[in-house]
């Protein structure tokens, strides 16, 4: 990993937006479950520019969550890949053996789920478990890796001694969620694939929590895939939205184009359910 | 869709009810929360009240007491008639059927544990399948073959085989895509001139599509109740004002027709 600004150098980092390259291409990339006849990802290619916002939209089933596994390479047993391509920046994800996998998740690409228990160990204080990924992927030593866990928690708007020491069961659901992402972000990887992440919390935790992936996003320059059901999650936040429906990419598009002159059916009858719900609002 | 008609006869009434718990296990000190506390709520006929609220406000302590299923400390709750007429639906349908049974039986166990024959109980399931749009053909298939919404379908079939008076329905929607939300909110609309509804969401605008009137709680307590639409032209308390803030905004004048 190529470190940036060298000191002298005053250049400001966003030099490089005017000639944006992709910091992931997808291309062609077929995956298919050995249950199922039809692959659960036909033909996908996309990429995401390097600091964009871009949200993958798609109904249950549609293969959201396999694309995002599939991007690091941790797809759910029987499920294989026909065949393509993920470049991350030089990186072929494709051809990468487990040893560069293992740095490229967590340092470069991260993760974070609907259900912040899946990846919060019951028995473990929160802060070990952030401070345990960063400990895989930094040589710091202790004491200053539990700075920079505590650098993170204040980050994720859970500042006070308390919550280093809190198990997973103390926290509420909306907390939770800010700790795998405090975990997600702790080795500072570019991408952060946030897939469904404020479906099983209530509306108000939801905002709370897209705010602070929001701020989270501009404070450490991230790039952001952000999967959901509700286009309407995507308002003012994706500059770019790619629609997934079995398998495939049907449309991509900015988000006012999506919302406003779908050209796939498909994606007329997710934004038209989104609005008739709102229309009583 | 009268909310409030005067002189009907209410159907299930909570006066001044009450509920805590006890938290806190050993080495930690026992202590009680306060899951409700003076809750007043009357549903008449043919009506539909959302109760909306954050998590841990009390939403389902309440639908739980309104079903029989807990009893509350103090107040009352009355409901005329069997205490089979008012059924609960709860959000994960996954959990809350037999996997080994076919779609059939999980409709029809309410009556076949009244010992009522199956050919009876069998005509009657299919009856209320249809009626929420799950295809005959489906009956002997496994839930676990059936979509989150399908299955949420056959939950509501299950409780609706029973013929209640009230339908109390917890998050039943939440976890469910958008389109699967739309259809079954269209699907519970159409049976409310048969059904009342107590529609529990943390989501306003899914309170407000199903329901005329809606009630704020908070912390265990009823801070505002209104109609629909007066409560998001005039929110009076400050949770209702929060829960409008939440609301993800969308964009105005497309994506309608």
């Amino acid at each position: 990993m190529a470190e940036g600004n060298l000191r002298g150098d005053c250049q400001p980092p966003p030099s490089n937006r005017s000639m944006p390259e992709p910091l992931l291409h997808v291309r062609e990339l077929s995956v298919r479950h050995h249950s199922s006849p039809t692959p659960s990802l036909d033909n996908v290619s996309f990429h995401l520019e390097t600091g964009e916002t871009v949200g993958l939209l798609g109904e249950s089933g549609a293969g959201k969550t396999t694309l995002a596994r599939a991007l690091i390479r941790l797809l759910p047993a029987g499920c294989r890949i026909l065949g393509g391509s993920i470049r991350l920046r030089e990186t072929e994800i494709l051809q990468a053996n487990e040893r560069l996998l293992q740095s490229v998740r967590g340092a470069q690409i991260s993760l974070i789920f609907q259900e912040p228990e899946l990846v919060l160990n019951p028995v473990m204080r929160v802060g070990e478990q952030i401070e345990e990924v960063l400990r895989a992927h930094s040589p710091l030593p202790k004491r200053l890796r539990k700075e920079e866990v505590q650098r993170m928690l204040a980050e994720v708007g859970l500042a006070g001694p308390d919550t280093y020491s809190a198990y997973p069961h103390e926290l509420s659901g909306g907390q939770r969620q800010r700790i795998a992402i405090a975990q997600a972000l702790i080795a500072r990887p570019s991408l952060l694939i946030a897939d469904e992440p404020t479906s099983a919390l209530d509306t108000v935790t939801q905002a709370e929590v897209l705010q602070l992936l929001r701020t989270l996003k501009e404070r450490l320059q991230l790039t952001l895939l952000f999967i959901t059901h509700n286009p309407a999650l995507l308002t003012r936040f994706a500059e770019r939205v790619i629609v997934i429906h079995a398998g495939r990419l049907v449309e991509s598009g900015g988000f006012n184009q999506i919302w406003c002159k779908p050209s796939h059916p498909y994606t007329a009858a997710l934004v038209k359910a989104a609005s008739s719900f709102s229309a009583h609002a | 869709m009268p909310d409030n008609v005067p002189g009907l006869a209410p159907l299930l009434v909570a006066r001044n009810v009450s509920k805590s718990y006890n938290r806190g296990r050993w080495p930690a000190p026992r202590f009680r929360i306060t899951a409700i506390s003076d809750i007043d709520l009357t549903i008449f006929p043919q009506s539909a009240l959302a109760l909306v609220g954050k998590s841990g406000a009390g939403k389902s302590t309440l639908a739980r007491c309104l079903a029989g299923l807990e009893i509350p400390d103090s107040g009352e709750i009355r409901f005329h008639g069997n205490p089979r007429g008012v059924q609960l639906v709860f959000q994960h349908s996954a959990t809350a059927m037999n996997p080994a049974f076919p779609a059939i039986e999980i409709v029809a166990e309410p009556l076949r544990i009244q010992k009522i024959s199956k050919r009876v109980c069998h005509e009657r399931a299919l009856e209320v399948m249809e009626k929420l749009g799950l295809s005959r053909e489906w009956a002997r298939r496994s839930p676990l073959t059936f979509s989150g919404g399908q299955r949420q379908r056959l939950l509501l079939a299950r409780a609706l085989i029973l013929n209640p008076k009230v339908l109390i329905l917890d998050e039943a929607l939440a976890g469910l895509d958008i389109p699967a939300q739309l259809r079954i909110a269209n699907s519970l609309l159409e049976l409310q001139s048969s059904v009342s509804m107590i529609v529990i969401s943390h989501d306003l605008r899914m309170a407000a599509y199903l329901a005329g009137q809606i009630a704020v709680l908070d912390q265990g307590k009823i801070v505002e109740m209104a109609p629909a639409r007066e409560l998001f032209s005039h929110p009076q308390s400050l949770q209702t004002r929060e829960l409008i803030a939440a609301l993800p905004e969308v964009p105005e004048g497309c994506g309608n027709e």
